[in-house]
């Protein structure tokens, strides 16, 4: 089909998002869209779904989490949001949605992204009078094969 | 935006309060509360995390019980420390029981297990200036029917509130930093169910409101609302 004259195509926002997971157990970009998608009909409906069209342009998944670009009609930013904030669990795996900011452009919304929630090098350490092993990401520690999380003040 | 989140530690909690910090500070809020377990309270160092993040930081506790005695026990014993004092709700004696407790700030998720709120409960709130939290953790962390029931108690919950003009408190509930949720994201949550952007914003700001309050109350200079005993450097001495 040819192109839509210029006032008429759809005016978009794109959500520049954190994704923070567990340590060892990355996620799969397919069943993420998924969760999305299906959140999106589940807390608006399928009509209001359509009308807010949030769709991933770009997903960067990795142990740990990683980054999302997510398009949005431009009239429907805040049901978007809502949507990506409801997305509390993947396959199980509990993850958290952060939106860093929004932008009217795929390239301004990159600048929003800076944070690598990804991977990170381990160490031992001493945490909670014992000693443990610890992926460090900046000040994040998460003790390896176990379900803690605390940050460098945590371990000495 | 000047709000705070209220997060749940426990003495061996999966997320430590410093994550927690990090993660409240970083998801856009200026100030944090820790509803610390009663019963297994987590090692907290208000001034030091206050220091590393610049965020408001009001060490808490939230009383989980099952009985009036056994509540009324645990707000004695937790009153004199706690800038912020939550009791959970969860059946309609307890909701009421906390309520009728001026010495409670914060009846926590009323509408939680069996929980229920009525139009004496919210005007007895009102009366004795407790806040009821509005609960967002179903809404954010349930589906289908689970989320629908938890929106239909909180419409109902919202009416009532407004009705008795009850202090209030909102908050996405987390358990673990995972669960942390931003205040403009809580916002939009709450538009989709019926509450407006300045509700929400109200809710996560009564959070400082009552901390910043009890800190008040907390300094030995201060001896009743508005009375505070000061130096007067009149020469004589």
């Amino acid at each position: 089909m040819r192109h839509l004259p210029k006032h008429l195509r759809p005016r978009y926002r794109y959500l520049a998002v954190e994704i923070e997971a567990p340590l060892g157990d990355p996620l799969e970009e397919p069943t993420f869209r998924e969760t999305v998608a299906r959140q999106s009909r589940s807390l608006l409906g399928d009509v209001g779904s359509a009308a807010t069209d949030l769709r991933a342009v770009e997903i960067d998944l990795g142990d740990g989490g990683g980054t999302g670009l997510f398009r949005v009609r431009h009239d429907a930013v805040d049901r978007g949001r809502a949507v990506l904030a409801c997305v509390s669990s993947v396959e199980g795996t509990p993850v958290r949605v952060g939106v860093r900011g929004v932008s009217g452009t795929i390239r301004a919304a990159r600048e929003h992204l800076d944070v690598s929630l990804q991977g990170g090098e381990r160490e031992s350490a001493r945490f909670r009078n014992r000693d443990v092993e610890v992926q460090r990401r900046g000040d994040r520690i998460d003790l390896v094969g176990e379900d803690v999380a605390g940050t460098t003040a945590d371990i000495e | 935006m000047t709000g705070a989140e209220a997060v749940h530690v426990e003495g061996d909690s999966a997320t430590t309060p410093d994550r927690f910090a990090l993660t409240v500070r970083n998801a856009g809020f200026d100030g944090i509360v820790f509803r610390n377990d009663q019963s297994d309270p987590a090692a907290i160092d208000p001034a030091a995390i206050e220091a590393r993040y610049g965020l408001e930081v009001y060490s808490g506790y939230e009383i989980t019980a099952t009985d009036r005695s056994t509540a009324s026990g645990a707000i004695g014993n937790r009153r004199p420390e706690a800038d912020v004092l939550i009791l959970e709700g969860r059946d309609p004696t307890l909701n009421r029981f906390a309520v009728e407790s001026p010495r409670v700030d914060v009846l926590g998720d009323p509408m939680g297990g069996d929980g229920d709120v009525n139009h004496v409960i919210a005007a007895t709130a009102a009366a004795n200036d407790v806040a009821i939290e509005v609960s967002l953790a179903r809404v954010l962390r349930r589906e289908g029917a689970a989320r629908e029931r938890a929106v239909k108690r909180l419409i109902k919950l919202r009416e009532l509130i407004d009705d008795a003009d009850a202090p209030f408190v909102v908050s996405a509930s987390p358990r673990s930093h995972l669960e942390v949720r931003g205040p403009r994201e809580l916002i939009a949550v709450g538009n989709q169910i019926g509450l407006s952007s300045e509700a929400v914003r109200a809710g996560l700001s009564t959070w400082l409101q009552i901390g910043r309050r009890n800190r008040r109350r907390h300094d030995p200079s201060w001896i009743g609302s508005g009375v505070r005993r000061r130096d007067f450097d009149d020469g004589s001495s």
